[in-house]
């Protein structure tokens, strides 16, 4: 039987809540390292917390592996744990091959050194020679399609030029197992293509890959097989498509519960406000039976109403919205340009109606904006209020609800030869 | 499983197996030994790569470029000069032999080999943060480098000293062929305190800010600018201090011949190897444990 390439056991990785505390314990932990000490780590000391606790999954060769997670449920330390950069506290890892992490793409680069000089740092980094450099730099170079602007600093580059180096280096320095984190997220769609093309070919000459991502539907169509961390244990491990559903549906729920603690904040969602000016004083969502609701249907009608209170009058004021979904990607947005015929001022009410929805199911933020084109912002906010889609399976047709941007209805004919 | 498929994607056991368990390196001294080795060796190529990063890094973002280079020895020097025409240091003690300036200035470019190579690695290392939480790289590179970039510093006040000596017509004995000696002990004993301040001083910034602080109080304690003189409390500390035997070793071949005092040299020598060592063991030990604790 085949051997795994990797094999974490029993992993557990405590952290210190205090900055203070933290360093006293690491000069404490120094000095018990140094003189090799053999008493066990598995106690709490004051202020710890388990980050990692009972860790165990294995990852074969020609393997890619999806690892999803809340913020803070511990994948950065597990990767962390597993490139070697930081000591376990209890179980082991066994990795088989050279190993190469996307912690934060282009952490490694230096922003005042050329691309062109980073490119050999990062292969120096990993163990290769000068000369074997020379040879992949230009392989390195058409793949991130950098050629012009390799010998620019770093710092010139755009976020998307990093993340396209970054990955074009890992991905040719060949090693044994890759770990990816949030790549594929950042980036145009065209590289985005590219990289995932690389990716799967990559796999075929079998090495393995480690996905790390917040994007389910990208999770579940890329991975064959998933590891949910949750509060630092391995939730669910196994077919991309069952974890990567149990991952959303406990993640509506988590944000269900928030939903219900934020109620009436409206003003304190906001990045921006005028109140001298502009004041929100309601936003509510119902569906087409004017049901007050946060929870909608697949092609359910989505009405918002605001209401809100223009303190001075203002001429030429323009309402927008967009709809965000979980990893902050913009899936729609509308406006309107000036409240009609009524002067902007006092109350108004408004209504936004977005008939037979189409998105897929999970969460999304309503962000609103209100800008007065004499005077700039008035009230802005990337999350106004949430809601969240509850895929109908009796009403899509041929449609999955938790892959791709939207829903929509299709519908397929078959004929026989004949009938042509 | 098919032949060529075996043949095609092989076996895995024939990849180099990596074990990262919560035990305590130490306890395996052999391994140990071998990895230090083995990373070692790997880490020539990155070193190198580091070392002209910082170089070229350096005179990119600044003004005066390799001129903050000469710039400490030659402002200790002038107090020195200073000091001594206003008679605060004794003109009879200092029996050299050469021009005043030519022999402050060659004192503190020797000593500023030290402080340069005790302050380098937790610069390299404080500098190589961002790279060092994220990526598991032969620590030992960044130490090469830093030794690189002391060097490099010494390499540029060394033209500055040589012009004076020629300036001042300064003959030198022909035992200068034996200067790298105490100049390479020089350079791996500030190291060997550098490596050791590592674990601490990442961990707290309040050692960047006491070294600094010793460092300038410390060239009053070492013969730079005369000979240690015998008596009295600055004789006893000069005595006991460890930089003098190297010091006054690399300043007598210069300009004496061969030290006196061989055997405190070599032990000196010996220690400061010794010593190196051992901070070396410590910093691959401690550094997992620091990374996790600034690296959040």
């Amino acid at each position: 039987m085949n051997e795994p390439l990797v094999k974490v056991e029993h992993l557990g990785k405590k952290f210190c809540r205090r900055l203070k505390r933290s360093l006293w314990y690491g000069v404490r932990d120094i000095g018990s390292e140094l003189i090799g000490s053999r008493k066990s780590r598995s106690k709490l000391r004051k202020d710890e917390f388990w980050a990692l606790k009972d860790v165990n999954f294995e990852i074969y060769k020609g393997e890619l592996v999806g690892l999803i997670g809340a913020n803070g449920a511990g994948k950065t330390t597990l990767l962390k744990l597993l490139s070697g950069l930081i000591k376990p506290d209890e179980g082991e890892i066994a990795i088989r091959g050279k190993i190469q992490a996307l912690i934060a793409l282009g952490a490694g680069f230096n922003p005042i050194l050329t691309g062109r000089e980073n490119i050999y740092i990062n292969g120096a980094v990993l163990g290769f020679s000068k000369r074997e450099m020379d040879k992949l730099l230009q392989e390195i170079m058409d793949f991130s399609e950098m050629a012009e602007f390799i010998d620019m600093p770093v710092q010139s580059y755009s976020s998307g030029m990093h993340v396209r180096l970054g990955f074009a280096v890992a991905v040719n320095l060949k090693p044994d197992i890759l770990i990816v984190d949030e790549v594929l997220a950042v980036g145009d769609a065209s590289f985005r293509r590219k990289a995932r093309n690389k990716m799967m070919e990559l796999l075929h000459s079998g090495i393995s890959v480690l996905f790390v991502s917040h994007n389910m539907a990208l999770v579940s169509s890329l991975t064959s097989r998933c590891i949910y961390l949750d509060k630092g244990q391995v939730k669910a491990v196994g077919p991309s498509d069952e974890i990567t559903s149990i991952y959303l549906s406990d993640s509506i729920k988590k944000a269900k519960a928030n939903q219900k603690e934020t109620h009436g904040q409206l003003m304190h969602s906001a990045y921006m406000t005028m109140p001298d000016l502009f004041i929100l004083h309601d936003l509510r969502l119902s569906n087409q039976q004017g049901v007050q609701t946060e929870e909608f249907s697949t092609f359910d009608d989505i009405k918002i109403t605001f209401v809100m209170e223009f303190v001075k009058e203002l001429e030429n004021v323009l309402l927008a919205i967009n709809i965000r979904d979980q990893v902050d990607d913009v899936v729609i947005s509308s406006s309107k340009l000036r409240l009609d015929s009524k002067p902007n001022k006092g109350l108004v009410t408004v209504e936004c109606n977005m008939e037979k929805n189409r998105f897929r199911e999970g969460n999304y933020n309503i962000g609103f904006y209100v800008l007065d084109f004499d005077g700039g912002g008035l009230y802005k906010t990337h999350a106004a209020v949430t809601f969240t889609i509850i895929a109908d399976m009796s009403i899509i047709k041929h449609n999955d609800p938790t892959k791709g941007f939207v829903v929509m209805d299709s519908s397929w004919k078959v004929f026989d030869d004949a009938h042509t | 499983m098919t032949e060529s498929y075996e043949s095609q994607h092989g076996d895995v056991s024939n990849l180099e197996l990596t074990r990262y368990t919560p035990e305590s390196r130490i306890r395996h001294p052999i391994s140990l030994l071998k990895e230090m080795w083995h990373d070692l060796k790997a880490s020539r190529e990155l070193a190198w790569r580091l070392f002209i990063r910082d170089i070229s890094a350096q005179y990119r973002q600044t003004a005066l470029g390799y001129f903050w280079a000469i710039f400490p020895p030659l402002v200790s020097s002038m107090v020195f000069i200073l000091l001594r025409s206003s008679t605060m240091i004794d003109a009879r003690q200092i029996g050299v032999g050469i021009p005043y300036p030519a022999y402050v200035m060659m004192g503190a470019t020797f000593y500023y080999l030290f402080v340069d190579a005790l302050n380098a690695p937790l610069k390299v290392i404080t500098e190589s943060k961002m790279i060092l939480t994220k990526i598991n790289l032969p620590r030992e590179a960044l130490i090469l480098s830093a030794m690189g970039d002391a060097l490099f510093s010494f390499t540029i006040k060394c033209i500055l000293l040589v012009g004076i000596m020629i300036y001042y017509g300064v003959s030198v004995y022909w035992t200068v062929i034996f200067l790298p000696i105490p100049l390479i002990g020089l350079l791996l004993m500030g190291t060997m305190v550098g490596v050791l301040l590592i674990p601490l001083g990442l961990l707290y910034k309040d050692v960047q800010s006491a070294l600094m602080i010793a460092t300038s109080g410390l060239i009053f304690l070492t013969p730079v600018a005369y000979l240690p003189s015998t008596q009295g409390t600055l004789g006893h500390i000069m005595r006991i201090n460890p930089i003098t035997p190297l010091l006054m070793g690399a300043k007598d071949l210069v300009i004496r011949g061969i030290p006196e005092d061989l055997p405190t040299f070599f032990l000196v020598f010996g220690l400061t190897l010794g010593f190196l060592f051992i901070g070396w063991i410590i910093y691959r030990l401690a550094l997992p444990i620091i990374i996790e604790r600034i690296g959040a």
